[in-house]
């Protein structure tokens, strides 16, 4: 092909627009777009399509329960150690020995 | 009807933004009616698939309806819509080229063997003699830059005003002129290409 005849057709391809229609759509299709609204809206509503809350839910819950995990672990070490040394007060008061192991001491 | 000699745009009107806004089922279908025609025939220009751009027209509707509420008319709305409809169609193409590329991919491992051929695009709105000539336009189109595509279609295509063009790119008039100018060129290069082999 010479030079002239694709200069000609490259002409032609670039005019070839020139006086282009509008491209058109049916004027039921607002009936479609009126459905996509409508079957968005239901889903949304829905508790399926928000992760989102679901994950902010957990993350709390997840924090909740390490929180009253190491309250109540405290709590109990605190509670044993009260425990503890009220019993080695008592003892220190009569003059009782606490460790079991000396029941078994003959020599004492 | 020719598109250059059309501007039916509807009143700008605030009334008729606030039942929008208050998804008034009537103004909302009267907004689709007064619209589709040109969110469609950008989109088609663009994905160049008359399916994908229905289900792309339908998606821009219901993004507009979604985020009417947040319009605060800075822009004509318009102007709004179509940023709306072509910021859709480039994520579209985007992800249209990802899963080519994905496909592509699983065709050179073997793990996939559909070869996708690349069919010719005819634009509803051509005459028949400019068919052939058009087809190999807009497959040309498609090696464009964003922004020259844009610019071009909106223009050409759609025949919007420059003015138009540039509120919706948010660029001034010169930009949109300098664009339409290297889109052309690098369209005339693409199609001596084409027609030298």
């Amino acid at each position: 092909m010479s030079q002239e005849q694709i200069n000609k057709r490259v002409e032609d391809a670039l005019n070839s627009i020139e006086g282009i229609q509008s491209a058109t759509l049916s004027p039921f299709f607002k009936t479609r777009i009126w459905a996509a609204i409508s079957n968005r809206e239901e889903t949304e509503n829905t508790w399926q399509v928000k992760p989102v809350l679901l994950i902010a839910v957990s993350v709390c819950l997840i924090i909740m329960n390490a929180i009253l995990f190491t309250n109540l672990s405290y709590n109990n070490s605190t509670e044993k150690n009260i425990d503890q040394s009220s019993i080695a007060q008592f003892s220190k008061e009569y003059n009782l020995n606490t460790y079991t192991n000396n029941l078994y001491d003959i020599e004492q | 009807m020719h598109l250059n000699n059309k501007h039916p745009f509807l009143p700008e009107n605030t009334d008729f933004i606030e039942l929008l806004k208050k998804a008034d089922q009537e103004a909302f279908a009267q907004l689709v009616v007064e619209y589709q025609d040109h969110v469609f025939n950008t989109a088609i220009s663009i994905v160049q698939h008359i399916q994908d751009a229905e289900d792309l027209t339908q998606e821009v509707f219901v993004q507009v309806f979604k985020s009417v509420k947040e319009f605060r008319g800075d822009a004509k709305l318009s102007t709004w819509i179509y940023r709306i409809a072509l910021t859709k169609a480039l994520e579209w193409e985007r992800k249209k080229k990802a899963k080519k590329a994905i496909s592509y991919f699983k065709n050179l491992v073997g793990l996939e063997n559909n070869e996708q051929e690349v069919v010719d695009f005819y634009h509803p709105g051509i005459a028949l003699d400019n068919k052939e000539s058009a087809a190999v336009l807009f497959k040309a189109l498609q090696t464009l830059p964003s922004n020259q595509k844009i610019a071009f279609v909106l223009i050409k295509v759609e025949g919007l005003s420059y003015q138009e063009v540039s509120a919706i790119m948010k660029k001034n008039i010169k930009s949109i002129e300098g664009l339409i100018q290297r889109a052309k060129s690098n369209l005339r290069q693409v199609l001596e290409k084409q027609y030298s082999k």
